[in-house]
């Protein structure tokens, strides 16, 4: 299922000196890791890798495991099977230097809101052991890149939702990691935040920074990842660039229905015709996974007349990683909002 | 989010080129911002440094740097008798200086009762009319006299030094009249005039009939000292209690994981976190001695040993409440068992009562708890002059207690919030 290490985009690797990586040019290298609390398994065989420079998504809905495979690479969380590379060095006993090619910026906020920008800034740079001179200029050049420079001395509990994502994230990349891992960064962010963030991360993968981005949001895995791994319920279902993905899928279309009416007898019908390769459903919408839409159009709306179903909406969507995942699992990636 | 000040190339550093800073290192930072942000905080500083600060000024103001009691007592001769006025003039010069109890002769009864509902004098005996009669008849076999004590409500202490006063004054008069009637029926003889007439004069050579002598609680240890230690520990579950729980808390907040995320190990961090509560505690007990040693005058005594038994009692308290912490399933059975542990054991410790005034018992229970160790000992250095040496077995019973109980304790704060 997995699929050869291969950027999208154009990088050239012999431009840098060998840093932080392993022979192959590899991050971070998971292999097979698993975690269970009591009977229940919440990540199960799950290995993946990122190359330098590489930006890799996992994109799955809440509650997959996606923090939880981050907390076990980040060394906070210990796994119960598997093994963590970090820049060629093994997350096992002491932890600390595979730790330091880290930056982590979790999905909460976790800042000191009774600190400033700055000081939130230089508590957890003495925490990476930056020398002075180096503290105080990374700290400068993070808040111009986060945009909190005129900011800097007030206190975080101040900040807008979006300027403390903006902290949070400038955190992680206060000592310059190998590896930036972002979980759900812009969870509950404001429409401008959230366009500043994913450019900023855009910038960051463009300068060859690596980059893990959990996501439960398709369009952002699409936009800003080189590879994605689709996880749901534990396990790493399917990996790979976007159109190898969707390949996967064969090219196939949605039909995405907003309706009110008897849903439950409008899918049973769908599900019968020849022209719906796959079916989901929630209280208020029905996506039709299909080869053709335009073979299929006509049917569904005859059934959907038929049931008494009245739809609201109906709109053709093109293959996406939302139909990946739907094929893959039978299942939206996330509710309607 | 705006562009970097300049592009970096995030593949050409390693991740050691700024290595990874030592355990002590991690615990001066993680300290250091603990302390900073405590410090801010006003609940924080409120709890730790204002409160004991109050009470410490409370507890000077109510004590005045000791207990101290002085009260003027009336005394009104209804009966104008030879043996009246010798009991009233006795006991109004009779008082020996420096008694903290005055005797004053109030012409009536009516200015008397005046007096005490002004609150010019605290108590009023009073000698009925025909008291003399009726001792004279007591020889004979009479009923008695009876000497009557108004007391004001509110001052229920010199109303018992006077009903004191008044008891002393029967027990003499009826050892006198007990004399007169040996005297007079004694082996069936004629009674030797001189003799009674020396009884009589004895009877009338009246002198305050009680002793009374100002003590300070626990001997010499000043009351605004001992309760300013008693208060300043309990007050200290509550501070080192927070800084316990505040592991759960920035667990739950997520600082606790960024922090460990970083590369350090997470013995720095805890060293950090209990370096800084330890410090904050520190300075609240220390900031009750300064208070009451220099603002009242109060001395705790050696300060060396004064030094060890605070350090000794935060690392015992520090235990017990990581020990809380560490046994609590949530933030607010934490602060539930704290509040329960601090007052329990202020109440057997000590804390309110001194535990030299309590039943055997109960004096032995003190021990159970590092309050009543704690202020056992600093009794021991303020009121007989102990040094560290005296008191080093109460301070090596409270480091046990703090470090057994935080061994248990750090256990299960690393279940909760470590793993």
């Amino acid at each position: 299922m997995n699929v050869d290490l291969e950027p999208a985009r154009d990088r050239d690797p012999a431009a840098s000196p060998p840093g932080g990586f392993d022979d192959a040019g590899i991050v971070l290298r998971c292999e097979h890791l698993r975690k269970t609390y009591g009977d229940r398994v919440v990540v199960d065989d799950v290995s993946f890798e990122i190359a330098r420079g590489e930006t890799y998504g996992l994109l799955g809905p809440n509650g997959a495991g996606k923090t939880t495979v981050i907390s076990m690479l980040a060394g906070l969380l210990r796994r119960d099977a598997g093994a963590v590379t970090v820049a060629g060095r093994p997350l096992d006993g002491d932890n600390r230097l595979a730790k330091a090619a880290i930056g982590l910026v979790p999905q909460d906020i976790a800042l000191y809101p009774d600190l400033t920008a700055r000081e939130n800034l230089r508590f957890f740079g003495r925490l990476q052991n930056l020398d002075k001179p180096t503290l105080i200029r990374r700290i400068d050049e993070v808040l111009e890149l986060i945009g909190l420079r005129d900011r800097a001395d007030e206190r975080v509990e101040s900040f807008s939702g979006g300027m403390k994502r903006r902290c949070n994230i400038g955190v992680g990349l206060l000592h310059e990691p190998q590896l930036l891992v972002l979980d759900e960064p812009t969870v509950g962010v404001d429409p401008q935040s959230r366009h500043a963030i994913l450019e900023s991360i855009e910038l960051l993968g463009g300068q060859g920074l690596s980059v893990l981005y959990t996501t439960h949001y398709m369009e952002e895995a699409e936009r800003l990842c080189d590879r994605v791994g689709v996880i749901d319920e534990g396990h790493l279902i399917a990996e790979g660039t976007r159109s190898e993905l969707i390949e996967r899928v064969g090219e196939h279309s949605r039909i995405r229905i907003d309706a009110t009416g008897d849903l439950a007898t409008f899918v049973e019908e769908c599900r019968r015709m020849p022209q719906v390769d796959r079916v989901s459903a929630t209280a208020s919408r029905v996506e039709l996974v299909v080869a053709a839409p335009a073979q299929a159009l006509g049917p569904v709306v005859e059934a959907a007349t038929r049931d008494g179903v009245t739809m609201v909406s109906l709109s053709i969507v093109e293959p996406d990683l939302e139909a990946v995942f739907l094929d893959l699992t039978g299942k939206a990636l996330r509710d309607p909002a | 989010m705006t562009a970097p000040a300049r592009p970096r190339d995030h593949g050409t550093a390693r991740p050691d080129d700024h290595g990874v800073p030592s355990v002590l290192r991690v615990a001066l930072v993680v300290g250091v911002n603990d302390l900073r942000r405590k410090l801010r905080d006003r609940t924080a500083l409120l709890l730790g440094i204002v409160t004991p600060l109050l009470m410490a000024a409370v507890i000077g103001l109510a004590f005045g740097g000791g207990i101290s009691f002085a009260a003027t007592i009336a005394v009104v001769d209804t009966d104008g008798s030879t043996i009246s006025q010798g009991i009233v003039d006795g006991l109004v010069e009779g008082a020996p200086a420096g008694t903290p109890v005055t005797f004053a002769r109030a012409t009536d009864l009516g200015a008397a009762r005046a007096d005490l509902d002004a609150g010019k004098v605290d108590a009023v005996i009073v000698i009925p009319a025909q008291f003399g009669v009726s001792i004279t008849a007591m020889a004979g076999g009479g009923p008695g006299a009876t000497l009557r004590v108004l007391t004001d409500a509110n001052k229920r202490i010199a109303g018992d030094v006077a009903r004191s006063v008044a008891d002393g004054l029967s027990a003499r008069i009826s050892a006198s009249v007990l004399a007169i009637q040996t005297a007079l029926t004694g082996n069936g003889t004629v009674p030797d005039p001189a003799a009674i007439q020396r009884i009589v004069a004895q009877g009338q050579q009246v002198t305050v009939p009680i002793a009374l002598e100002q003590v300070d609680a626990g001997g010499r240890y000043p009351p605004v000292a001992y309760f300013g230690a008693s208060m300043g520990i309990l007050f200290l579950f509550f501070t080192v209690g927070g800084g316990a729980r505040s592991l759960i808390t920035e667990r739950q907040e997520g600082t606790l994981p960024r922090v460990r995320s970083a590369p350090v190990s997470d013995t720095g961090v805890l060293l950090g976190k209990s370096g800084a509560v330890l410090i904050i505690a520190l300075l609240s007990l220390v900031t009750i001695w300064v208070v009451t040693s220099v603002v009242f005058r109060a001395s705790w005594g050696d300060p060396a040993a004064v030094l060890a038994i605070i350090v000794a009692v935060v690392i015992a308290v520090a235990g017990i409440s990581t020990l809380v912490a560490g046994l609590a399933r949530t933030d607010a059975q934490a602060d539930g068992l704290t509040a329960v542990v601090a007052f329990g054991f202020a109440l057997l410790g000590g804390s309110f009562f001194q535990s030299s005034s309590l039943p055997p018992v109960l004096q032995t229970l003190a021990l159970a708890t590092p309050n009543g160790w704690a202020l056992r000992a600093l009794t021991r250095i303020g009121a007989s002059d102990a040094g560290v040496l005296d008191i080093l077995p109460s301070a090596v019973v409270l480091l046990v207690i703090g470090l057994v109980t935080a061994t248990i304790g750090v256990q299960g704060l690393k279940r909760k919030a470590l793993t």
